[in-house]
């Protein structure tokens, strides 16, 4: 195979890393992409056969009315820069393709797939950004490599038209590949040194959001069911295995106090803002107990809720500043719009000690008050806690009733002309988690005792690889807290265990998620404080010279002599490497000198005496005069060029001579 | 014989001194500075230059967008940058380069060099680079390439010199340069090879020498004749008066009669060149003297004639044969002006 | 490790030549060198010093046969390597030995021979074998051929062609005996002539070819041939010098470098077996780019030393 052969097979595969890159890019759409998929191949069809459709010249001019078709469609279709530049980059190729002559063409040709691998990595999130990534390096590794000693070859022998074949076979490949290699372990090491700031001044925004139900200001009656058989993936949360509960885990949401008989909403507005302590946390509220961290990735979805297991006690991310309120709920100031990762620490005990006395909207039953239904729930809730003693058992009751009376479906046979609550408990009496926490709640309430519905993700999947929860739409659910005295807010969860979505999930699967999970938690969400961990780790110099670095670069106040010095200790080290590196590098042949004529050497050295490059040892030893050189010389005669292992007789005495050559000393 | 100039003297019992002054053994200094030197050279070419400024606006989107993508592409564009130099380190180390010079380099007559590129390194080849001569300004070397030097092998190569001016040219170093791998950079490396050329004078002939007839020592041509020289010249009977030992046996079993062998006489046309090598006020106008005696020198010896050399300083006498012009181009090499001013005159005396 | 004996005979050599050489032991061991490593001597020094004695003694010592040919501007080829003569009673040709035909031949001002002369022993020297007439007759084994020139003599001398200064192993100098040597010089004058009569032979012609085969089994380390090699390149690249060494130089240095070593009681090589042999057997080698016409050795001699002593020994 020739090289023109070579260099055509690998533009093409640089080309499909090109439009496998683009069709990464959101919203291009899968017709755009194949369709140009389709032109590209055309174009490999007439490259094959040597033939050129578009001349060199007009290349130019077609190159400009893409570009007008680029302004176009950024202006008046896509509106997104990042799409419209997807789109021109792909037709760029395809023209250029068509138009593959000179080395030239070539270079554009993969200068245009890196950019559309920037446009990708502008817009993607995917782990095939990797893979993508890492075969244009070999790609353009070699590309580089050949391109570049062909023009310097053909600049150097300007009259030969071709190029000798050393670029090519086994040994030049596994040459490129092993550069390769190099170089992704390199990019990785850069990738996780570089400094970062804590927030991007212009953070990438997604136009394709989770729509998730149960997280806003007021939540319909139904709402749920029909979130409960999709198994798109809301977030993942990290959690320490020794943490790991034995039952199921909360991850709490959003907490609704009024109910109208068709849905709930959240009323109060007693949310405060919180700031960022100097360590980067936001600290909520002083419960006591222990608290177990989680590491939350939160997808991009359309509410401004922030998930946390159990009772959240802290919070640590990337955010200015978060809202909560007294129930408990975390709210970001807006819908983030993009996956975001954050930490968050919680009790994760049912109970939340809040000993003061409820606001009157967890008391509020006016809804009893409209229609007959108030009338028979006020009844059921008597029978059914009838000999109950005190809230706690009261609740207990309830939830008992309604876990083993009703029957969990997601869909409920609507009975005409009844409230959902109605039809639940009166009617078809059969429902999902919203229902029975709707119940509940109702019930509770009927019986004087302050209760709201929270609502929020039950367990997920437990991915023991990686150590996280897989948490999807599907695990949504809502149950209840009611107010104890003497204990504070207690959840109970009516729900029967039917609700509880079970997994079986395949290895491989399980394996396909870590690598999700492991490309966003330390590809697409590393941060510094990802970095301040890792230096963390390294502690002493290691983590100093990091932190000085880091200072030194982005100029950050942390005051005094310190941030002064760091510029200059940088320097310092960066010097001592390079000294050091002078002296490890310089040439060292193996010296056959035997060992104790280099010590003989050394011993005169000191005194001044020392043997001249071009003078014989023997010569050297008559200048010195010294008898006992005279000795070591001859043995060195004997070792050295007589190729004869020294006896042990003569060994002693040149341990015997240098003694005393020692001493004299 | 003392090639160097004078300046040179001092200079190793200035080292001395310093070494004894500083405690320290004399090879020091020198030890240092290379430590000091930054043993490689490195320019950026128009194509780094553009990788350079797209790594720094990727960058800065990078900065701006916090995207780790970005951050990721920034770091693939880094590591290309370490790597380039690795690969370009590994291509340009332990690259040794001879060179051999034709034995007569004559001043203003490119001469082809023949370099030896050699590879040193047990496991990496060398790609596609650059030797090129670091020479004063009056050499000019071209640079010779090399598209791939084998683990421990060699390649030669071809380069043309011309040297602007006679006498001794040290030669003492290549620089091995390589745009390799990726061109983005190049990187340079000094490879010591010292040389020492020593360049004979001009023989361009521009006008034919005008031969001034001369009476001396030398004596006046003679006849040619019989003698002792080595070509035959005739075959006679054997006389008593002959030496016995002259007997040419191999005619006597031919003839059965004593013969002896006789030769020619060794004869030869004798010139000297006279060059007064005055100190010329114009500059230039020395050297000019140097190429005609040089280019007068040729002609006569290629003409046959026995040629002598006689300067203010030191006198050649008069031979034939291509040795003996050897000789006298050497001598006009590195012929300096005598202390007196004046201008250098070239004469030519015939005997 | 060659027999004891060697070593022994060696040294009754050194001393035997040493009763006729007064004060002068490195001339000795040079020339017992040269003729262990199966090579020649060329001698340059003014008359008067001891050349022929020197030679004359090696003979001597060796018991074995002398020839010494004065060389002369009228020497023919055929007066040293012989002449085929017509018997007319025999009605044949026959070849009559020239005085070439001994074991130790001392060619006496070599430099005044014409340069066809000087030539004709070309062949002899290399290959130990002359032909004349397409026959070829062998030299006596051992051979070697000692030739003094002169050097203060320059008109009427034709200096030697590289091709055959090539082939002296080594050319040395005798040099003037020192006061006290020379005081006893003139004492015993009367009686020196008789004294090399008087020499009784250390060894046989056998010894010799025996010991000049132990020669060729003396250990020379690598880096001591590195060494060699260094200083032949040195001598190609060096300012002073016009032409550097032969290839055939440096395979004489190393052999009498063994010899060397063999002669100094050794059975390996040491870089002091180099470097003292480096300008006796480089020096008239190289052709110096002195300029004037002199073919100076002095020269040669003093720029191979500034060379020797500018490279390294391998320790």
């Amino acid at each position: 195979m020739n090289l023109n052969a070579y260099t055509l097979i690998v533009t093409y595969l640089m080309a499909g890393l090109g439009l496998a890159a683009i069709s990464l890019v959101e919203s291009i759409g899968a017709a755009f992409t194949l369709a140009m998929a389709g032109a590209a191949a055309f174009t490999l069809a007439l490259n094959l056969k040597g033939r050129r459709i578009i001349p060199g010249a007009i290349w130019n001019p077609l190159a400009a009315v893409v570009f007008a078709f680029f302004i176009a469609d950024y202006l008046a279709f896509s509106g997104s820069l990042i799409v419209a530049a997807g789109r021109f980059l792909t037709i760029l190729l395809v023209l250029k393709l068509f138009d593959l002559a000179r080395n030239r063409d070539f270079v554009i040709a993969y200068g245009i797939v890196f950019f559309q691998i920037l446009s990708a990595a502008a817009s993607t999130v995917s782990p095939i950004f990797l893979i993508i990534l890492s075969l244009f390096i070999i790609g353009a590794i070699w590309a580089m490599i050949l391109f570049n000693m062909k023009r310097d070859y053909q600049e150097a022998h300007p009259a030969e038209k071709g190029f000798p074949r050393v670029a090519f076979g086994g040994p030049f490949f596994a040459y490129v590949v092993g550069a390769s290699a190099f170089s992704i372990v390199v990019t990785f090491i850069i990738f996780f040194i570089m400094p970062r700031m804590e927030f991007g001044f212009f953070q990438r925004k997604t136009l394709n959001t989770v729509k998730v139900s149960g997280f806003s200001d007021r939540v319909d009656l139904g709402t749920i069911g029909p979130v409960k058989e999709d198994p798109t993936i809301i977030m993942r949360v990290g959690i320490n295995p020794i943490d790991k509960p034995d039952g199921l885990i909360y991850f709490r949401g959003m907490a609704l106090d009024s109910y109208d008989g068709k849905g709930w909403s959240k009323t109060l507005k007693d949310e405060i803002v919180i700031r960022r302590n100097d360590g980067g946390v936001f600290n909520l509220t002083r419960l006591e107990g222990r608290a177990i961290e989680q590491s939350i990735l939160l997808e991009p979805l359309d509410t401004d809720v922030l998930f946390a297991a159990g009772n959240p006690v802290s919070i640590e991310g990337p955010f200015q500043n978060i809202w909560f309120d007294r129930s408990g709920t975390i709210r970001l100031p807006s819908p983030p719009y993009s996956r975001i990762q954050y930490k968050a620490r919680s009790i994760l005990s049912p109970v939340r000690k809040d000993l003061s006395m409820p606001l009157l909207q967890y008391s509020d039953t006016s809804f009893l008050n409209e229609g007959p239904e108030g009338a028979r729930i006020k009844a059921l809730a008597e029978s059914v806690t009838d000999g109950a003693l005190g809230a706690r058992e009261i609740a207990q009751a309830i939830e008992a009733h309604l876990k083993s009376s009703y029957s969990y479906t997601l869909n409920p046979n609507a009975s005409a002309g009844l409230s959902p609550l109605d039809d639940f408990l009166f009617g078809s009496r059969q429902g999902y988690c919203e229902h029975y926490a709707t119940a509940m709640a109702a019930l509770l309430r009927a019986k004087g005792i302050p209760s709201r519905i929270v609502t929020g993700f039950l367990n997920g999947e437990w991915n023991g690889l990686g150590s996280y929860y897989i948490v999807r739409q599907q695990d949504a659910h809502s149950w209840v807290e009611a107010f104890i005295e003497h204990d504070g807010w207690v959840r109970f969860d009516p729900t029967p265990s039917a609700g509880v979505v079970s997994y079986s999930p395949s290895p491989v699967s399980l394996y396909m998620d870590l690598l999700r999970w492991r490309w966003n938690r330390y590809i697409i969400q590393f941060s510094f404080s990802d970095q301040r961990q890792i230096a963390m780790r390294f502690e002493g110099v290691g983590a100093g010279v990091f932190e000085n670095l880091r200072n030194a670069l982005l100029e950050k106040k942390t005051g005094g002599a310190a941030s002064k010095f760091s510029p200059v200790a940088v320097v310092v080290v960066i010097v001592v490497g390079l000294i050091v590196w002078r002296l490890f590098t310089r040439k060292k042949t193996p010296s056959r000198t035997p060992r104790f004529y280099a010590e003989m050497l050394r011993t005169l050295k000191r005194r001044g005496l020392s043997r001249k490059p071009a003078e014989t040892p023997l010569e050297f030893a008559e200048r010195t005069g010294i008898t006992e050189v005279k000795d070591i010389t001859t043995a060195l005669h004997i070792e050295r060029y007589g190729g004869r292992r020294l006896t042990e007789a003569e060994r002693g005495s040149v341990d015997a001579a240098m003694g005393r050559l020692k001493r004299s000393a | 014989m003392n090639l160097r100039p004078a300046i040179s003297v001092p200079l190793p019992w200035l080292i001395i001194l310093f070494g004894k002054v500083f405690g320290k053994k004399v090879a020091e200094p020198r030890v240092k500075k290379r430590l000091l030197k930054f043993p490689r050279s490195l320019s950026i070419t128009r194509e780094g230059k553009w990788f350079i400024g797209i790594l720094l606006f990727i960058g800065v989107a990078a900065i701006n967008t916090g995207n780790n993508l970005l951050y990721l592409v920034v770091a693939t564009l880094l590591s290309l940058i370490i790597i380039s130099g690795i690969m370009s380190e590994s291509t340009i180390k332990g690259v040794t380069v001879e060179r051999t010079l034709p034995k007569r380099v004559f001043k203003g007559a490119p001469v082809v060099a023949r370099l030896k590129a050699r590879n040193r390194k047990r496991t990496f080849p060398s790609f596609s680079f650059s030797v090129r001569e670091l020479t004063e300004a009056s050499v000019v070397a071209e640079p010779a390439y090399f598209l791939k030097l084998e683990p421990l092998g060699e390649a030669q190569t071809t380069a043309k010199y011309t040297f602007g001016e006679r006498g001794v040219h040290r030669l003492s170093a290549f620089k091995v340069a390589t745009r390799f791998p990726f061109g983005l950079f190049l990187k340079g490396r000094e490879e010591a090879s010292v040389h020492e050329v020593l360049v004979y004078p001009s023989t361009k002939l521009k006008a034919r020498p005008a031969l001034m007839p001369a009476y001396s020592a030398y004596g006046a041509e003679r006849a040619k004749g019989k003698g002792n020289g080595t070509e035959f010249h005739a075959l006679r009977d054997y006389t008593f008066a002959d030496d016995s030992r002259r007997i040419y046996w191999r005619s006597v079993a031919r003839t059965g009669k004593l013969s002896v062998k006789e030769f020619e006489q060794e004869s030869e046309r004798k010139a000297v060149i006279v060059f007064e090598n005055l100190e010329a006020l114009r500059k230039g106008a020395f050297e000019d003297a140097v190429d005609e005696a040089a280019s007068y020198a040729d002609y006569l010896i290629n003409e046959g004639y026995a040629v002598g050399l006689k300067t203010l300083a030191y006198e050649i006498a008069p031979r034939a044969g291509k040795d003996q012009l050897e000789r006298i181009l050497y001598s006009l090499a590195l012929i300096t002006p005598a202390r007196s001013k004046g201008t250098p005159g070239v004469k030519v005396l015939a005997y | 490790m060659p027999e004891i004996n060697a070593f022994q005979k060696i040294k009754s050599l050194k001393e035997n030549l040493g009763k006729v050489i007064r004060g002068k032991p490195g001339i000795i061991d040079l020339a017992i060198t040269a003729l262990l490593s199966r090579g020649h001597l060329l001698i340059e020094d003014v008359p008067g010093v001891g050349k022929t004695t020197l030679a004359h003694g090696l003979a001597k010592s060796i018991n074995c046969s002398f020839q010494r040919i004065q060389f002369t501007s009228d020497l023919l080829p055929s007066d040293v390597i012989g002449v085929t003569v017509y018997n007319q009673a025999l009605h044949s040709f026959e070849f009559r030995e020239g005085p070439l035909f001994a074991n130790i031949v001392l060619a006496d001002e070599i430099n005044r021979a014409t340069p066809k002369t000087q030539s004709a022993l070309l062949e002899a020297m290399n290959d130990r074998q002359v032909s004349v007439e397409k026959t070829t007759y062998r030299l006596p084994r051992p051979f070697m051929l000692l030739a003094t020139q002169n050097p203060l003599e320059f008109s009427g001398t034709f200096p030697l062609p590289e091709s055959q200064l090539d082939r002296f192993t080594m050319c040395i100098k005798m040099g003037y005996p020192d006061e006290s040597h020379e005081r006893e010089i003139i004492t015993r004058s009367a009686s020196a002539s008789s004294s090399i009569e008087a020499l009784s032979p250390a060894l046989t012609t056998d010894d010799v070819e025996r010991l000049q085969a132990l020669v060729d089994k003396v250990k020379v380390d690598e880096d001591l041939v590195g060494y060699i090699m260094a200083i032949a390149k040195a001598t190609r690249n060096h300012r002073s010098i016009r032409l550097g060494v032969s290839p055939r130089a440096t395979m004489t240095l190393y052999k009498a470098a063994q010899a060397r070593a063999l002669v100094s009681g050794r059975d390996y090589c040491i870089p002091d077996d180099i470097k003292a042999l480096s300008v006796p057997v480089f020096a008239h080698r190289i052709i110096t780019a002195e300029h004037g016409a002199f073919d100076g050795t002095e020269a040669s001699t003093a720029v191979m030393d500034e060379i020797v002593s500018g490279i390294a020994v391998p320790i």
